[in-house]
């Protein structure tokens, strides 16, 4: 399988904080990959870099062989990045961001864009509400169109900050189930966060764990599992938590 | 941004309909006093009787002050009284009849109850006392008549015939030049206060869409999507530039007929067109120049500041900092010319870009752009160095982290977000 996303001895440095330390990591083309840890554990910094959000103090990542700091402009056609806390453009109806985000795609005609916020549309499932501003939406009906919004253009890599973050269960699980079943189905790459282990060991293939700007360890959750000998990923961490001698790290 | 009404609102709705209304408004309140004027209920207090009170009080009804006045013999219970049926009370003292004929000094006194303390109740007191010195004058004539015997009296009384003319543009033309000067004054009045609202309003839009972006958490995903950095921010400045193009005819528009109103009610408007002293197209032309780009500088400004705040309130508290340079010009060269300032002063004023659409709005009567041909090269390159900055700031990673920490005791400092 090749790589997707090749990231090298990755380090982020703010003025007194070392948010992401040393960091080596491949993704393999096709799969789900999770990076799991508590708040503050460098997720999101390492997702904004791959997003071309953030330079890295140190260290390389390339997205299908494209540096990100090299070709920002080149990576940016390749992915898709929902954040944590993304909001929608309130005064416009789920279509019309549907709409007005596929206008900033580079996409070769009209048909095209029709056909991306048509899949948008149907991803999102919100009905006839979809023409209602998204000002009237619930928590749960917006992440649906935001999520819809990241998968809509089949993007080469799809990058889900806690995708489910913050919402019901039925809207949880619908995330979920779209996350899962739309890579299934049209093959793309997917590298999500989240410190919601559970969900982590639902949706992905593999995970990396991550703490205090760290990668712990990384492996498919049946195989974390038996290494540690834990019930589920959320025991793993505590045990690779507290296995981990002081500040070290593993590279894979 | 187009979609939000309260945009609408406050840009083109407002103005179009708000200048008018104000001008109708104070066209109402001047004409309701030139009215009242006209019907003023007048109390008199004859305690001479002679002939020339009499005189007085017909000259009174003849300007047209109600003839139906009331009579009142006793001076302290008209003072005293409570409920007052007139707008003020005339007293004609004893022997004023006497007094004039012996060529001597009469007197009457004027008492206006004020009851709301509204200039509006001060108007027939002053009213009156022009019928009064009217017939003072008319006395006067007649004294000197008698005086001069067979002499043009007012000759005698004007001995220096003065005429103050003013010279446009080598022209002679008949108006004095306070004249001229108050009629430029409202001209040049006009512009700089439209231009000054206008950019504050431009620059207030602007901020918002950005700090807008940053509040509701739609940049990051506007920053990942394959649009070059660049588009975005021109795309920003560029939507508020045709906004505020909406905006500013609105704002002519409604102001000109705010201009119109007030200078229709008061009857002293000089047609300076006449004069020589239109707006050539050059003119024109030059003032919008300097115009778009101190939209576009001041918009490259805001939106640079508001990126470095989080929210809109926020953005729009810093956003102060580019008040004082966009009032302090319109405000200064309102009254004065530049020429009449000292000349650190005039450096300050020249060093701000959004002078000169205040300079050029003179100009396009005087005809002298020198001052403004310099200013559009000096805005070109201002603007120039800002929008680098501005792409620069949205190019690299500062646009996501770099913050000005308001909670800081000592003024504003830069920080960087801290990340997880």
């Amino acid at each position: 399988m090749s790589i997707a996303v090749e990231i090298k001895n990755l380090s982020k440095h703010y003025k007194n904080v070392i948010a992401l330390s040393e960091l080596s990591l491949d993704i393999r083309q096709g799969e789900i990959f999770g990076l799991i840890g508590p708040n503050g554990a460098g997720k999101s910094t390492t997702l904004k870099i791959l997003t071309t959000l953030l330079t890295p103090t140190s260290g390389s990542a390339t997205i299908f062989g494209v540096d990100v700091s090299e070709n920002p402009k080149l990576v940016r056609t390749m992915i898709s990045y929902l954040p944590e806390e993304a909001g929608s453009y309130k005064q416009l109806t789920g279509r019309e961001y549907l709409e007005f985000m596929a206008g900033l795609l580079e996409l070769p005609d009209e048909q095209s864009r029709a056909e991306v916020v048509k899949r948008g549309v149907g991803i999102a499932s919100l009905g006839e509400r979809i023409d209602d501003k998204t000002k009237e939406y619930s928590k749960g009906m917006r992440r649906k169109l935001l999520i819809a919004r990241a998968l809509m253009s089949k993007p080469r890599l799809a990058v889900l900050d806690e995708p489910a973050s913050g919402l019901d269960v039925k809207h949880a699980y619908y995330v979920r189930g779209i996350v899962k079943e739309y890579v299934r189905d049209i093959g793309i790459t997917v590298l999500l966060s989240s410190h919601n282990m559970l969900e982590v060991e639902y949706l992905c293939d593999r995970v990396g764990l991550l703490d205090e700007g760290k990668l712990l360890d990384v492996g498919t959750p049946k195989e974390l599992i038996a290494k540690y000998s834990a019930e589920n990923l959320e025991e793993v961490f505590i045990k690779a938590t507290s296995d981990m001698p002081e500040g070290k790290g593993v590279s894979v | 941004m187009i979609r939000d009404r309260r945009l609408l609102l406050g840009m083109i709705i407002v103005p179009m309909l708000m200048f008018p209304m104000m001008g109708l408004a104070m066209n109402a309140s001047m004409s309701s006093v030139q009215d009242s004027a006209s019907s003023i209920d007048l109390g008199v207090v004859n305690l001479d009787g002679g002939n020339c009170s009499g005189d007085l009080l017909s000259h009174l009804v003849s300007r047209g002050v109600n003839d139906q006045y009331y009579v009142y013999n006793d001076v302290e219970l008209m003072v005293n009284g409570t409920e007052y049926p007139v707008d003020l009370f005339m007293v004609i003292m004893p022997n004023f009849t006497q007094s004039i004929e012996n060529n001597g000094s009469a007197t009457v006194i004027l008492y206006t109850p004020l009851k709301t303390y509204s200039i509006s109740e001060g108007i027939p007191s002053d009213v009156i006392s022009g019928y009064i010195i009217e017939y003072q004058q008319s006395v006067l004539d007649e004294r000197m008549a008698y005086a001069f015997p067979g002499q043009n009296v007012s000759e005698v009384k004007d001995p220096i015939t003065l005429g103050s003319l003013s010279v446009v543009k080598g022209e002679v033309v008949p108006n004095s030049p306070s004249e001229i000067t108050s009629q430029m004054m409202l001209q040049s009045l006009m512009i700089p206060m439209v231009l000054m609202i206008l950019l504050i309003m431009a620059a207030q839009l602007a901020a918002t869409s950005v700090a807008m972006e940053k509040e509701e958490k739609t940049l990051e995903t506007l920053l990942t999507t394959p649009v070059p950095r660049s588009t975005i921010l021109f795309g920003k400045i560029a939507g508020v530039v045709v906004i505020s193009a909406i905006a500013v005819v609105a704002y002519v528009f409604g102001f000109s007929f705010y201009i119109s109103s007030v200078m229709g009610a008061e009857g002293s408007s000089i047609d300076l067109a006449a004069l020589g002293m239109a707006p050539t197209i050059t003119g024109i032309v030059i003032l919008f120049v300097t115009l778009f780009l101190s939209l576009v500088s001041a918009l490259s400004l805001s939106v640079l500041l508001a990126s470095f705040t989080e929210d809109v309130r926020s953005a729009q508290s810093l956003l102060g900092v580019i008040y004082a340079p966009i009032f302090i010009p319109a405000l200064v060269l309102m009254f004065v010319d530049l020429g009449q300032l000292p000349g650190a002063v005039q450096a300050v004023i020249l060093a701000i870009p959004f002078t000169y659409p205040v300079l050029a709005a003179k100009s396009m009567y005087t005809g002298d752009f020198s001052f403004v041909l310099f200013g559009i090269v000096y805005q070109v390159i201002f603007t120039a160095i800002i929008i680098y900055i501005a792409s620069w700031f949205f190019s690299s990673e500062k646009i996501m982290t770099a913050r000005i920490n308001f909670k800081k005791a000592r003024g504003i400092s830069i920080s960087r977000k801290k990340r997880n």
